[in-house]
Order: structure tokens, then sequence, then C-alpha cells
């Protein structure tokens, strides 16, 4: 009787777990870090961009939040960077899956110039 | 395994943070207040609490300090509680099981995929950074969509900054945990005669249906829709419990001033909910005029600190726009009430618990006369559905797009103050069986 109520218990218990895939989610969690499982749903060109953003936010160091400019159809990973002790640069912009045609106002009427350059993510400054 | 671990451990935190002022482990305990029953006791305390955090967030002060003071005040609660708690372990260790496996997959799935959702980036997530790095409520001007109301990122931060390991997805756990005790509160209203197998599936059924992973995304949608349910479980106790209806009343005025500051449509839901307390229920006088001075205060209170803070009081689309003109013409005013109804219907199907509730309120409307007592649910249904369509005829936006992306949650959200039809529903379905 009592083996026959912890099968039933421990069933319920496998169901409610598979109904929302939480092995899954178990084994997504233990074999990818916080870093990589943003990666892998944030994008780092694509998606919010998020990797590229992250990559020159720590590579740069700036004492100024960078705006963000997100041509994918995705929001702007700006806020997952955001500083309330720091000013919005005004030199700086970050254009994350910019093709060519998304880039070139920025290169040719506003006086941009390209600083990094990952696939079709570029960190530009307003030349002086 | 960190994160696994203390994502298990942050269910527990929970329960010791919540398990004051009322003892949550008591089966069935009478407050002097009315019946409560340990979940219905956590959305007690979960009031009470939110309503400090929300009166805390408006001066500058240390997150950790405040939430190490609740938690110490928790443990001692807990302490003095514990053998209550081990009494309630014995006789309900299946319900207490399984509302931890409930909170902890649906935990594990936040942590899985921890990435925010569209508007939980671009509007409500600015205002957590604020709170998590130590800012206050001025600063919150300027951000974009800085008028719309801070509770939610409030919180979020509040249980970012701790959460031992500092990820952001932590912070949004709260959600998940108000969302569940919610409906284990809803399901401890099911008729005693059904069995434990049968509770288990209704809630694992609720909460499979009502579960959005893009919605834990940063929404406010879960907060309102709990909030909803609880004020649509206190009118039904103030029509069943004639006594001790000053308790009532002041929880309904907590909770109502809590959804105030959730989200915009808040705003007019507290209006509407105010008006249908007052068009429905019959009070004592006296409390009727301390419900009305209090809520006067709690709404000028509001209506202060937008005006002060940010010199208006705002909506995302002014009441007076250009495009309103146009709807002077009667076929486009046709042609966009068809639209509305169309994606409306959509929106329905989008989140299934509709299909249950209007299931329910069709078979209760039919076959009793539960909604002669009970007419808030009517007359709330009708106020708030006129509401969604006036929001969506005055729109300046593009009305496809507009309906597309908001609407479902629109409707999700207002679900949460009608899913207790569905309870009663099938209490009454499972009575007439055993009758028959």
């Amino acid at each position: 009787m009592i083996i026959k109520k912890y099968i039933y218990f421990f069933s319920l218990l496998i169901f409610c777990i598979f109904i929302f895939k939480g092995f899954v989610n178990f084994y997504i969690i233990l074999n990818n870090n916080y870093d990589q499982r943003m990666l892998k749903y944030g994008g780092f060109c694509n998606n919010y961009g998020y990797g590229f953003v992250k990559y020159i936010n720590d590579k740069y160091k700036f004492n100024y939040n960078i705006a963000v400019k997100n041509f994918n159809d995705a929001p702007s990973p700006y806020a997952y960077f955001y500083n309330i002790n720091k000013n919005l640069s005004k030199k700086y912009l970050i254009l994350i899956n910019a093709s060519d045609n998304d880039l070139n106002p920025y290169l040719l009427r506003s006086n941009y110039a390209i600083l990094e350059k990952i696939e079709k993510c570029y960190l530009v400054r307003l030349n002086d | 395994m960190t994160e696994i671990l203390l994502s298990f451990i942050y269910i527990f935190v929970f329960i010791i943070l919540f398990n004051f002022p009322f003892n949550i482990f008591n089966l069935k305990t009478q407050l002097n207040v009315f019946k409560i029953i340990s979940f219905d006791a956590i959305l007690l305390n979960i009031i009470i609490h939110l309503n400090v955090l929300l009166l805390l967030s408006f001066f500058k002060l240390n997150l950790n300090i405040i939430f190490a003071f609740e938690f110490l005040i928790g443990t001692l609660f807990f302490i003095y509680r514990y053998n209550k708690f081990n009494n309630y372990i014995n006789k309900s260790f299946l319900q207490f099981f399984y509302f931890v496996v409930f909170c902890f997959v649906l935990f594990l799935s936040i942590s899985t995929d921890p990435h925010l959702t569209w508007d939980g980036l671009e509007h409500w997530f600015f205002k957590t950074q604020v709170y998590y790095q130590y800012g206050e409520y001025s600063m919150l001007k300027g951000l974009p969509y800085d008028y719309y109301p801070h509770l939610g990122s409030y919180l979020w931060a509040y249980f970012w900054k701790n959460s031992l390991i500092n990820l952001e997805y932590f912070g949004r756990y709260f959600f998940a945990f108000f969302f569940v005790v919610t409906i284990f509160s809803l399901t401890n209203l099911l008729d005693k005669k059904f069995s434990i197998l049968e509770k288990f599936f209704i809630s694992l059924l609720i909460i499979y249906i009502c579960t959005d992973a893009f919605l834990f995304g940063g929404y406010q949608e879960y907060l309102l829709f709990s909030l909803l349910y609880i004020v649509s479980r206190l009118f039904k106790m103030l029509i069943d419990n004639k006594l001790n209806q000053i308790y009532i009343l002041f929880f309904i005025l907590m909770t109502s001033f809590l959804i105030l500051w959730t989200k915009q449509e808040g705003f007019f839901y507290y209006i509407f909910l105010n008006l249908v307390f007052f068009i429905c229920f019959k009070i004592k006088l006296n409390y009727k005029i301390l419900y009305l001075l209090l809520l006067s205060f709690s709404f000028l209170f509001f209506i202060f600190m937008k005006i002060n803070f940010f010199g208006e009081l705002q909506f995302q689309s002014n009441i007076i726009h250009n495009s309103l003109e146009n709807n002077l013409n009667i076929n486009a005013i046709l042609n966009k009430f068809f639209i509305i109804c169309k994606y409306y219907f959509i929106s329905l199907l989008k989140y299934p618990i509709w299909i249950f509730i209007l299931f329910s309120s069709l078979y209760l409307f039919v076959k009793t006369s539960y909604f002669r007592s009970k007419n808030f649910f009517v007359i709330f249904f009708v106020i708030s559905t006129l509401f969604v369509f006036a929001i969506y005829l005055h729109t300046p936006y593009e009305i496809k797009w507009l309906l597309s992306t908001s609407l479902s949650r629109i409707l999700f959200g207002l679900s949460g103050f009608y899913i207790i039809l569905l309870i009663d529903f099938l209490n009454h379905i499972n009575k007439k069986n055993k009758v028959y």
C-alpha cells in the first residue's frame, strides 16, 4: 500500500516537472552559465545584440552610457547596461545588425567613424 | 548548480518573508477577520508587505537593509510558529510539496531563458536599474516611459538586489511566486468533496494554461492578475461575510492602491473597482464614509506624487489628439469596432483561461442565480470591456499593430478578476453530481 502511494506520488511529480519542461530546463541551466544563456537567447549580433554590447562595454569601460540602435526586430539592450551615475554619450553609438543602407547615413552624413566591427554590429564615434 | 540550488532556496525565502503578520501555517484560522487558510494568509501578507514596500520606494533607502529587516522579522515569526509549521506539513504535506514543485518549475523556466522581452526591457527595466543601483524615486524622471507606475520595477529590483548571486532574473521570481500562491488560494476554494488528486489536476491545468514565459520576461501582467484576483475574492467575502466588514474594506483599499501603482491601466481599474464597490455593496454608512476618505487620500497621494515628480499625470497618448476627428466618421468607427472585435476574439483564444471563464459564467448565468447576488462581476465586466474598446477606438497609433501587441495582455491581466468563477462553477457541478 505504501509503495503504491509512493509510486503515485512520484508519478505525479514527474508528470508535473515534465509538462513544464523542468528536466530540459534543468539540463540547460546545468550546462550553460548565465552569460552563455543570455548570449543564446539575447544573441550576439542577432536578436537583441546583447553579446556585442556586453563585449564593447567590457572592452572599453566607458564613463558614459552608450546608446544602442538595434536594427533587428527586437528591443535595444541599452537598459541592461544603463548606469544611473553616467551620462549618455553624445560621441559614441552602438549599431546592432546594421546593413550598409543603415550604416551609410551615420558614416556619410553624420560624420561617424567605425571603431569596432563584428559581423554587422558596429561601435561608431562622432568625429570632432 | 548554484543557480538551481538558490532558485530552490528562494521559494523558502519567500515563504519566510511572507509568513507574517498573519500565520500562514494554520490550516484554518479564525482571525477575528475572516476564515483564512494558508495560501489566503500568504496573499494577505503579501498585500501588507507590498503596501509597506510601495511607501518605502519613495524614500532613498538601502534595499539590502530593508530586506534584512523584513527577513529577520520573518525568521523570528517562523521560529515562533515552528510547531505550527510542523503540524501544517504533517497534515498538508502533499499540498505544500506541490506548491514548492510548481514554484520551482516556474523559477527554472525563468532561469533557463533569462533574457527580457519587449516591454520588460524597453519600459520597466530602466526603473528596476534605478532602484537596483540605489537610486530613488525622483531619478525615474527622464527615463523612457517614466510616467509608468513603478511598483513592479521596485519589487523586481528589491528581490534582485537580495538574491545573493546578483542575477537579474531572481527579481522576477516574485511574480511567479505570487502567481502560484494565487492559484493555490483559488483551488483551496474548491469544495471538500474534491479529492486531493482532483485539486492537484485543477491547479496544474490552471497554472499550465495561464503560464506564458513571455510575460515573465519583465511584464507586469502577473502582478495585475494576482491583485485583481484578490480584489474579486475580497468582494466575494464582503457578500458572504457580513461581519468584520471593516477588515475586508481595508484590504480592498490596500489592494486597489497597489493596482493603481502597477500599470497605466491600473489607474482606470482602480476607479472602476471602487465604482463597482460603491454601486454593488451595502455597507454601513460610517464604514463607507471612512472608506471614501481613505480612498480619496490614496488617490490624492498618487496624483500629488505624479505631479510633484513628473509635472503632470501623463498617459501613453494624450486624451485629446489630432486623430480624434477621424472618430467622427461613422464608417471609420465601425471599421475600428469590427477590427477590435476580431482581435478581441483572437486574444481570448490566446489565453484559454478565458474560454473556461466564459463557459463557467454562461453556465452560472443560465443554470443558477449566482450573478443576482454577485452582480459585481457583471458590472466590472461591462465597464472593463467598454474601457478596452474605448482605449483602441481612441488611440492615435496604428490600431492593428497595437491590438496585436497589447490586447491579449490586457485581457490576461483582467482574467484574474473572473477566475474565481471557474471554481464556483466546478463547486456547483460537483455538488449537483453528488446530489443526483
